[in-house]
Parts: C-alpha cells; sequence; structure tokens
C-alpha cells in the first residue's frame, strides 16, 4: 500500500457548545460533527486518511434565549483531529478519531490555555443500500478516555473539566442516517441523520490517584441534522458547496449526581461549507456554522461563529472514485 | 517536503507546550490545594461592581418585600446591597463616607462579609478569581494578585499569604425589614455596567434544597439542615452559630461565648439575628415595633440594630461586636469543625 506522507489530519472541530454559565463548555473529544464515513469504494478496500481544523469562538452570553452583553469572558476550543477510516467495501467501514485540543479561557485579567491529547473514538459503520440512490447509513461508536484530563492552572489547581483535553470517561456514540443522492434533481445530495451521545459520569474528576476527586458527567447529546451538497465541475475539480440545519439538544451536565445549574438546552445552527476534490486522492473543505437560536437553562456563554477546514487523503485512490456524495 | 515536516513539528509544539508552573509564591497555599475547585468562569469571569451606584429607596423597583440584602450602617449613614444583584457579581468595591470595603458575596454558602479594602496599609480592589474552596467564593486582591477564603477571613495563596481580612459589620435582612428601618438609605443600583436578569436567581432550586451542593465539602456536618440559615458568631476563637429558626418568636438570648457575655437578639419575622458583646447593658426588653429601634435595657438605654445605644445613661456609645454573618449551616459546620450550635 502506498503511503505518502501526509497525515492529513483532519482537525476535529471540538464543539464547545454546551456551555455552563459558572462552569463553561463541554471539553472532552468532539466527536458528533465527524461520524460520516464514506464507502463509495466500488470494489476492495481502501484507507483514508483526514485532518480537520476547526476554531470555536465561544463568546456569546445568553440568558435562557436573551442575549446579554458585557461579557467579561472569551472561550476559545481550537481542535486538530486526525481521521483514520478504513473502508472495508460497500457496506463496513471503520473509523479512528485522535484529537489534539487546545482549550483557552481568557478575561481581562487572565488567560488560560490547557492543551493535549483528547480522547480516542472508535466507529463502526454499515450502509446498506435502499435503492439506487439512495443508502442507510448506521454507526455506532465509543470514546476511550486516553485524553489529559489532569490540566492545571500556574498555581496547581485543575482546570475545569470543560477546559480539559480529555474527559476521563467511556461515552457511547450512535448515528442513523440517510443519503439521497441525485435527490429531487442531478448532482444534488441530501444527507438526513440523528445522532446520539451518551456520557458517563466520571467519578474521580481531578484526582490522578482516581480514589477522590469529584463525580462530574457531561449531558448527553442528541443531534437532528440534514444537509444539501451540489456537484460542480470545474477545470476536472469536483466542487461541492453545501448547507443545512442542525438542531442540537444537550442535557444538564451533572455534578456529584445532581444538574449543574447553567447548562443544557436547545440550539438551531447552520453549517455552510464547500469541498474540493481535485483527483480520486485528496480532498478538501471549509466551512462556517453559525447559530442563530437557542434556549438554554438559565445563564450560559455559548458559541457564535465556528469555522473549520479540512483535508483528506486517500491511500490507493486508483481502487475508488471521486465520491460525488460530498459526504467522505 | 522538509518544510512540511517543521511545519508539522512547530504545530506539535505548540499544541502540546504545557500551561506555567507558576513561581514558588504562587504554588504554596495554607489551605489543602486539592481542595481548591475551578468553578468554571476564570478570574474575573464573574464581575465585581468597582463602580457601584446607588438609588433611592423610592426608586427601587426590582425588589420583592422577602428580597435579601446586605447593609452597612455608618456614621448614620446606610447602603443596601440587595443578593440580586449580589448573585451575579458577588463582589462590589464601594468607597462609603471615610472607609472602602469590599461587599462580598458568596451565593453558595450564602455568606456576605464586608472586607476592608486597606490591605497591608494599602488600598484595593478585590476581585472574583473563579476558584471556591469548599464551595465558599475565593476573592483575590487586585494590587498583589494574592487569593483569600472569604469564609476563613485569610489570605491563602500569594504575597501576602497569612494575612487575615479586617471586617466591617453588616446587617442581613428582607428588604421589607430594611426600607422600613432606613426609608433614606442608598440601594445599590442594576446600573452595574453589566446586563444581567437580576431578580432571577443563577442557581435554581440551590437554596432549598439541603441535598444540593455544587462540589464535594472537606466536612459534612449534618447537625443541622445544610442550607439551614444561621448567624455564625467568631468571637476570638470561640464560635458558635444561632439558627434564625430559634426567633420563630423574637427574642432575646444572653450567651457566653469565650470570655465574653454576648446579647443576640433576632426575628425570624423581620428576617434578622445581631450579635454584640452585651458591655453594660443591664437585662433587654424587646420591642421591634420602632425598628431600627430593638429595645431597651432595664436603665432605659435604647440600642439599635446597628449596636448604638441612642437613648438613656450610655447614649452616644455603642456596644462591641464581633466577627459575625449570616450563611448557610453547612458552610459553618465546614469551616469551623465542631462549631457550637446555641440550643
Amino acid at each position: 500500500m502506498r503511503l505518502i506522507v501526509y497525515f492529513s489530519f483532519y482537525l476535529i472541530v471540538l464543539r464547545c457548545g454546551n456551555v455552563q454559565g459558572q462552569t463553561c463548555c463541554s471539553g472532552g473529544a468532539p466527536l458528533m460533527t465527524s461520524f460520516d464515513i464514506g464507502t463509495n469504494g466500488p470494489d476492495g478496500s481502501y484507507l483514508a486518511i483526514g485532518l480537520d481544523y476547526e476554531y470555536n469562538s465561544v463568546n456569546k452570553l445568553v440568558d435562557n434565549n436573551r442575549r446579554l452583553e458585557n461579557d467579561p469572558r472569551h472561550r476559545s476550543g481550537q481542535n486538530l483531529l486526525l481521521k483514520i477510516d478504513y473502508i472495508h467495501d460497500a457496506h463496513w467501514a471503520f473509523s479512528g478519531l485522535l484529537p489534539m485540543v487546545i482549550q483557552q479561557r481568557t478575561t481581562f485579567s487572565e488567560s488560560e490555555r490547557a492543551s493535549g491529547i483528547g480522547d480516542l473514538t472508535l466507529l463502526g459503520q454499515y450502509s446498506k443500500p435502499l435503492g439506487s440512490d439512495m443508502s442507510l447509513r448506521l454507526s455506532l461508536g465509543a470514546k476511550l478516555p486516553v485524553g489529559n484530563r489532569f490540566r492545571r492552572d500556574d498555581r496547581g489547581i485543575f482546570l475545569s473539566p470543560d477546559m480539559q483535553p480529555g474527559t476521563g470517561t467511556f461515552d457511547f456514540v450512535g448515528r442513523a442516517a440517510v443519503l439521497r443522492q441525485h435527490f429531487i434533481i442531478p448532482n444534488l445530495t441530501n444527507l438526513t441523520a440523528v445522532s446520539y451521545r451518551y456520557n458517563t459520569t466520571n467519578p474521580h474528576f481531578g484526582d490522578p490517584q482516581r480514589q477522590g476527586g469529584r463525580r462530574f458527567k457531561f449531558g448527553n447529546e442528541a443531534i437532528l441534522s440534514t444537509s444539501f451538497n451540489y456537484l460542480f465541475v470545474l477545470n476536472a475539480w469536483f466542487v461541492l458547496p453545501d448547507a443545512g440545519v442542525r438542531f442540537r439538544y444537550a442535557s444538564p451536565n451533572e455534578e456529584e449526581g445532581s444538574r449543574a445549574p447553567n447548562s443544557g438546552g436547545y440550539w438551531m445552527l447552520i453549517p455552510v461549507g464547500v469541498q474540493f476534490q481535485p483527483n480520486e486522492g485528496l480532498m478538501f473543505r471549509a466551512s462556517v456554522e453559525f447559530p442563530v437560536w437557542e434556549d438554554l437553562a438559565g445563564l450560559q456563554i455559548t458559541t457564535d461563529l465556528k469555522v473549520g477546514v479540512q483535508i483528506r487523503y486517500f491511500l490507493e485512490p486508483g481502487t475508488r472514485d471521486r465520491d460525488r456524495s460530498g459526504i467522505d | 517536503m522538509r518544510l512540511f515536516k517543521l511545519s508539522l513539528l512547530l504545530v506539535f509544539v505548540t499544541i502540546f507546550s504545557c500551561s506555567k508552573k507558576g513561581t514558588t509564591a504562587t504554588r504554596k497555599w495554607l489551605i489543602p490545594e486539592g481542595q481548591v475547585r475551578d468553578g468554571g468562569p476564570g478570574k474575573d469571569g464573574i464581575p465585581s461592581v468597582d463602580n457601584p451606584q446607588f438609588i433611592a429607596v423610592g426608586e427601587v423597583d426590582f425588589l420583592q418585600d422577602d428580597d435579601l440584602v446586605e447593609g452597612v450602617v455608618y456614621k448614620g449613614k446606610q447602603r443596601a446591597y440587595p443578593h440580586a444583584i449580589l448573585d451575579w457579581h458577588e463582589i462590589v468595591n464601594d468607597d462609603f463616607d471615610d472607609i472602602s470595603y469590599a461587599l462580598t458575596y458568596c451565593p453558595l454558602t450564602g455568606t456576605g462579609i464586608a472586607w476592608d479594602r486597606v490591605v497591608d496599609g494599602q488600598l484595593t480592589t478585590f476581585g472574583v478569581s473563579g476558584k471556591l474552596y469548599n464551595n465558599n467564593l475565593m476573592p483575590y486582591d487586585r494590587r498583589t494578585d494574592s487569593y483569600w477564603s472569604q469564609l476563613k477571613l485569610l489570605c491563602v495563596n500569594g504575597t501576602l499569604i497569612g494575612t487575615e481580612a479586617a471586617t466591617f459589620p453588616t446587617i442581613e435582612t428582607t428588604w421589607k425589614t430594611w426600607k422600613k428601618m432606613y426609608p433614606n438609605s442608598e440601594v445599590l443600583s442594576k446600573n452595574t455596567g453589566y446586563s444581567r436578569n437580576y431578580g432571577v436567581y443563577p442557581y435554581g432550586g440551590y437554596k432549598t434544597d439541603n441535598d444540593y451542593l455544587l462540589f464535594p465539602n472537606s466536612i459534612n456536618d449534618d447537625r443541622l439542615p445544610s442550607k439551614e440559615r444561621v448567624l455564625g458568631v467568631l468571637n476570638k476563637g470561640a464560635n458558635r452559630v444561632y439558627s434564625l429558626n430559634l426567633f420563630a418568636t423574637p427574642k432575646v438570648i444572653f450567651d457566653t461565648l469565650g470570655d465574653d457575655e454576648l446579647i443576640v437578639i433576632g426575628s425570624q419575622a423581620d428576617n434578622f439575628i445581631v450579635a454584640f458583646r452585651k458591655g453594660d447593658l443591664d437585662g433587654f426588653t424587646l420591642d421591634l415595633s420602632q425598628l431600627p429601634v430593638l429595645g431597651m435595657d432595664n436603665a432605659g438605654n435604647a440600642l439599635t440594630i446597628d449596636g448604638r445605644i441612642v437613648e438613656g445613661p450610655l447614649s452616644g456609645t455603642r456596644l462591641e461586636q464581633p466577627i459575625s454573618f449570616m450563611g448557610y449551616w453547612f458552610a459553618f459546620g465546614t469551616f469551623y469543625a465542631g462549631i457550637g450550635i446555641y440550643e
């Protein structure tokens, strides 16, 4: 197998959207936007290596659904995700995602930053054709707590869970998606998906010896999304602009078994992007996501803008066609 | 290719760069480091009010009668700081006549304490560090960036480590009682420079749920329900709490705490408890019909809620007051292990 050096890093957008008012953001590995694994190789198996970068600006202070001004805090999350997909055949595919995370928290008096390896996610996907242009994709996966969750500030105090690169918990993810190519008109593709992430409790947050510490659980998460892209061919490049809508629900975080105040809520987001495929072996994508509505529990800071780029390299590209669905 | 590899190396170095180690001074703590929690917002993520504005009692339109306020009475003038605002800012740096204090209030322990802002001979302001110790606010002073424990009244980290906080007396009561006592007082305005939903409590059912604490405490003392409001009296090393429930019928308690005889007066209906060193008072008959006057002793000395004697042979003097402030029981049980409960 020919291996070319590019570890096309998928920068994973660490979604910092679930933000608490007194304790903010959800840390750990980003998952829900990186699920899909293209399975468009006609014959044989192949590897795809990807790198995503995403910058998540968390600068909007919201009280339930009312925006407030004069927030002294600025949070941001940067994620660099390495994604390796193994497409076994037209039905089965597997993926591993390993993020590198930078969390930053800034006020007028201080800036704190924590970075490191996040949690590893392993996914399996099964695709079943439902017709000539439609397929069902079912994914299941687990997030393994390999990430660092013991970052401290300069006084030796453990940073809050949402500032840690890792979570310390085994979490589980599932997704069902329907892909429809040539949807209504030729070259228009639709992907509609429902995803769920179940988070478990870290019983020893802040204690590397795992004897004390405190119990903390990030809220579970559900996402319903639909997106469209349209294929153009420009100078032999495939160009696929895309847009969609995503509805997200997060349950409140839990501290010591009790619901943490100012956490959880509902969001509606609009992701927009454009993907380029110059040949069978390479794909680039740039995207931006806008939150257009939120109804949050209590006072929280939340995402005001998210931008990202993706690069993906397909090994032995001669065994596959360029993905016309733009979903890889 | 070489440039790509170098770029990759730089990316990894940047991403894996660790947080600052800090100086020796910043890593030494007088409290167990492992029990200090990062609350989440970061330093000054909860903004203090540093330029407080005040309005007249008649201009207040955002308080209900049973909303609590922290009051300061000084040289015949009075200021009230509503919990409705303190819940969102936790510290108000104020200059009142010839004194400067930080009105510190922790919503999680329910403790309001006015700290002298002259520390080590120099004026400073205090901010919210974003850290918590046993669920209690940890202010920091902006002159030295030292961290303090509100309930220990002590600097626990930084160049001022070991310095004790000096306090001014406060009165915690309801808005209804306060405006009856001091109709000409000043009240902290909502014009803080920040837009917040003042009047909406930001912690849900925390105030009344006895089983709900945000973080574990180092000591759990269940002799009283955790959120029961008590007056904690700290008298030169001898400490005791007096529950507001004791004063379902307004009463006067004479008690001995350490080397001092105390007079403790409270009313659950009017929602206050105050404690003074008895001094030369001769008995006391409670009469709350003329608040802020609390009543009179056998010699005709009339005592006010802020400790002044306004009538009688001792008129013009004031009773000494031990450090005392209201709060949730669990906070006193944790910070002052084994503290006595008046029964």
